[in-house]
């Protein structure tokens, strides 16, 4: 198991370029561990936000009555990719931003499921 | 009053409003069904008002309706997120949601005043095809 500092920590190790990530606490929206390299990232912003995004996909599921668990959520953006990934607890999820130049959704989502699995 | 018989929705075929927009939203999804026939639920509606213009489900457990409210609100959230700067990489796009063995796509179209959301099984289509339908389709 990994704490949320060492899931970015590794996360921040396979993917040097990336633009933010963050574990952050689905009930509150707030990060328990965050890295970005664009200075002017305001990742607990965009944590809050993305946890509503989070929570109103998890609606959306329950209204439809689908048996199922949310595995991914994908945000394509003119020149970034957006990723969250809950934990298998579903109280945290992982948030990263990539350049889409740098690294491609396969790549992204390969690196987001190898740490969430671990993640406490 | 519910009338359960006014309610009852039309599986396998096209709803759409009877208005310009509704007939151009039928269009985008009669494009789409020819691409993608296995498409589970699929629907455009008005990102100001959340109406459905048109609407198509293969089952009636899959009720566009429980979700075009839902999904105009999660993009008003996006527009402030973006207005926030919290994101920075521009504009959205598409977003994609995948569940077990389902796929949902959300895609802003029209300049953004209108949305197209998409749900198909996972063994029926994959992720890189279904935004290339959509894609195309709403263009």
């Amino acid at each position: 198991m990994s704490t949320p500092k060492q899931t970015v920590d590794g996360i921040k190790a396979e993917l040097p370029t990336l633009v933010a990530v963050a574990v952050v606490e689905t009930e509150t929206g707030m990060p328990l561990a965050s890295h970005a390299n664009m200075a002017d990232f305001d990742i607990e912003t965009a944590a809050a936000y993305n946890t509503e995004v989070v929570k109103s996909k998890l609606k959306a599921i329950k209204a439809l009555k689908l048996n199922q668990t949310l595995q991914d959520i994908l945000l394509t953006l003119t020149d970034q990719l957006h990723l969250l990934k809950l934990s298998p607890s579903g109280d945290k999820f992982i948030y990263l931003a990539v350049n889409s130049k740098d690294t491609n959704l396969a790549q992204a989502r390969q690196i987001m499921k190898a740490h969430s699995a671990s993640l406490n | 009053m519910n009338f359960p018989f006014f309610n009852r929705l039309q599986v396998k075929k096209i709803v759409a409003a009877s208005s310009e927009a509704g007939q151009r939203a039928e269009a985008m999804l009669a494009a789409m069904l020819r691409e993608q026939p296995e498409l589970l639920l699929a629907y455009i509606a008005d990102s100001q008002t959340g109406s459905i213009l048109a609407s198509y489900t293969a089952n009636s457990t899959y009720n566009p309706n429980q979700l075009n409210l839902r999904t105009t609100k999660l993009l008003g959230n996006m527009a402030d997120n973006l207005a926030a700067n919290s994101w920075l990489g521009g504009p959205l796009l598409d977003m994609s949601v995948l569940l077990e063995d389902q796929l949902h796509h959300l895609r802003p179209i029209a300049n953004g005043q209108w949305h197209c959301f998409v749900a198909v099984r996972l063994a029926d289509a994959n992720l890189g095809i279904l935004k290339e339908v959509v894609r195309q389709a709403t263009t």
